[in-house]
């Protein structure tokens, strides 16, 4: 999927980069707000040289990284019950239904009354509102074993235990897959608006600090390396996916 | 040209209870529900079967009449209804029985995709043998099946007969007393099918097992059994019973031409013609 370069794609995009630094040039002359790429580039490298784009990076990897696998480990856990014991499902999916369509930007507000400008905070935001996609999809795909599968479990006299093991978390994996995808780019998401209203740390707090300090260029090449991360984790996770589900025919 | 023909509905068995060595499987007044409440209906009502070890019984019936669900109680997919017998090397059964294993129509929604070949057929030993010995159960499994150089394969590396010939492989894996077999050739295409059935007479010859084998085609069930059962009414009961006297190695061309191979299919298709027929 992604072993070859694709040439016509990155065409577009440098065909698309040329017009902005054309119209920017033209337009952006006079409004000043629109920086041209290449000013876009120089203030990365500003940034990168003597300001804190590093450590920022660093924090906000970390933190989405961190909540991203803690979101993992929490929805599967609670999805897995959910999706095996029915009762469970009966009992909690109201509640779970309720929760989940609280907008995730309200909570945190609520969150900082609880933990401050902190990355506690930030950490606490990012878990709770990326396991979601891990929880529901886990629950669904494990409570929705193809049938055929399971009369052949039961045929083969496997036990509870193994069907389990075997048959519904392997035949659910496609699925939740897709939930663990869905929470790398809301952790990513999550942590940057974090850093831009509540934690000032990370390159979230970076974006909002250029902005304020009214340095267009600046606040771009933020976007431009946050974009990167979102594109470069997303990458590693699929290749990873790849490498080890080569079976289970995921399409991405 | 004898065909030994068993009463309709008739209870031939000898009388003597459960301890018959010679019975793999025995049912008796047995009826099957399916459906809850108001929606429950009587499928099939005051059946007696008895199959001796190592026969080849195929079942026919018109689509709907109860085939797939009397194969399914068998297994132990699906409870009988109160009152009903069923015995498996004279024991009463109720889950699925010991020694007793599906092979599904569907093969495609039957194998696990993730599994290779042999780790398909190895998945119902490995609770009970070690990894050592279950290999090379499983590797002589997929040799009965011809397909001991595609064990490493994945389901879908592989045709549909291959597929299924894996889930023929994996049931017998388990030794099985019982092979029952829902309509296994049915989504296959005619050259292949044609194949199996051979393939799976030679096998049942090999592995001593008893099978019941579902279908709807007439000329598949006359080519394969031993005996044939023709279920047919609402609810369903036995019509027809016959043994039959083709000799036990069969093959497409010869078999065919034999007088009792046409007269077998002859009489099956006035049993499932005659029925329901307009007067």
């Amino acid at each position: 999927m992604y072993q070859r370069i694709n040439l016509p794609g990155l065409t577009f995009m440098a065909g698309l980069v040329l017009l902005w630094e054309i119209f920017s040039r033209i337009v952006g002359a006079r409004l000043e707000t629109i920086p041209s790429v290449s000013k876009i580039l120089v203030a990365l490298y500003q940034i990168a040289i003597d300001g804190p784009l590093f450590s920022q990076l660093i924090h906000t990897l970390l933190v989405s990284i961190a909540g991203w696998l803690m979101a993992c480990a929490v929805g599967l856990t609670i999805g897995l019950g959910i999706g095996i014991w029915r009762p469970v499902w009966r009992y909690s999916m109201a509640s779970i239904d309720v929760l989940r369509s609280i907008p995730s930007i309200s909570l945190i507000s609520v969150a900082l009354l609880f933990f401050g400008f902190s990355s506690k905070m930030e950490m606490v935001i990012v878990v709770y509102v990326s396991q979601w996609p891990v929880l529901l999809a886990t629950a669904a795909a494990v409570g929705a074993t193809p049938k055929s599968y399971l009369e052949s479990a039961k045929s083969l006299r496997l036990s509870q235990r193994a069907t389990v093991l075997k048959v519904r978390i392997p035949s659910a994996l496609p699925s939740i897959v897709v939930g663990v995808r869905l929470a790398l780019t809301l952790s990513i998401a999550l942590a940057v608006v974090a850093e831009m209203v509540g934690n000032p740390a990370g390159l979230g707090f970076g974006i909002v600090y250029a902005q304020q300090a009214i340095q267009p260029a600046q606040a771009f090449a933020y976007l431009l390396v946050i974009g990167l991360v979102g594109w470069g984790l997303n990458l590693i996770l699929m290749l990873v996916v790849e490498r080890f589900m080569r079976n289970h025919a995921v399409s991405s | 040209m004898s065909v030994a023909e068993r009463a309709v509905g008739g209870d031939t068995g000898p009388e003597q209870e459960t301890s018959d060595d010679r019975i793999a499987f025995r049912c008796r007044s047995l009826a099957v529900d399916l459906g809850i409440g108001d929606y429950k209906r009587r499928i099939i009502e005051n059946l007696d079967i008895e199959v001796p070890r190592r026969q080849f019984v195929c079942i026919l019936g018109e689509s709907g009449v109860g085939k797939t669900t009397l194969l399914r109680v068998f297994g132990g997919l699906v409870p009988a209804a109160a009152g009903s017998m069923l015995e498996m090397n004279g024991e009463r059964i109720s889950g699925p029985p010991q020694g007793a294993v599906f092979v599904f129509q569907n093969y495609v929604g039957s194998l696990l995709p993730w599994r290779n070949a042999r780790k398909n057929v190895e998945l119902g030993l490995e609770e009970s043998l070690p990894k050592a010995e279950r290999r090379s159960r499983a590797m002589i499994a997929l040799e009965q099946v011809g397909l001991s150089d595609r064990a490493n394969d994945y389901p879908r590396q592989m045709s549909g007969g291959m597929q299924q010939r894996v889930q023929i492989a994996r049931a017998l894996a388990l030794r099985p007393r019982l092979l029952l077999m829902d309509e296994p050739f049915g989504a296959l295409d005619a050259m292949t099918r044609e194949n199996l059935q051979i393939e799976l007479r030679r096998i049942h010859q090999a592995s001593g097992s008893t099978i019941m084998f579902i279908t709807h085609d007439v000329d598949e069930a006359v080519l394969l059994a031993d005996r044939l059962i023709v279920l047919r009414g609402k609810p369903a009961a036995v019509g027809l019973d016959i043994v039959s006297q083709l000799p036990k190695e069969r093959d497409q061309i010869t078999t065919k031409e034999m007088p009792e191979f046409l007269m077998l299919r002859h009489k099956i298709y006035e049993m499932l013609r005659g029925y329901g027929a307009p007067a």
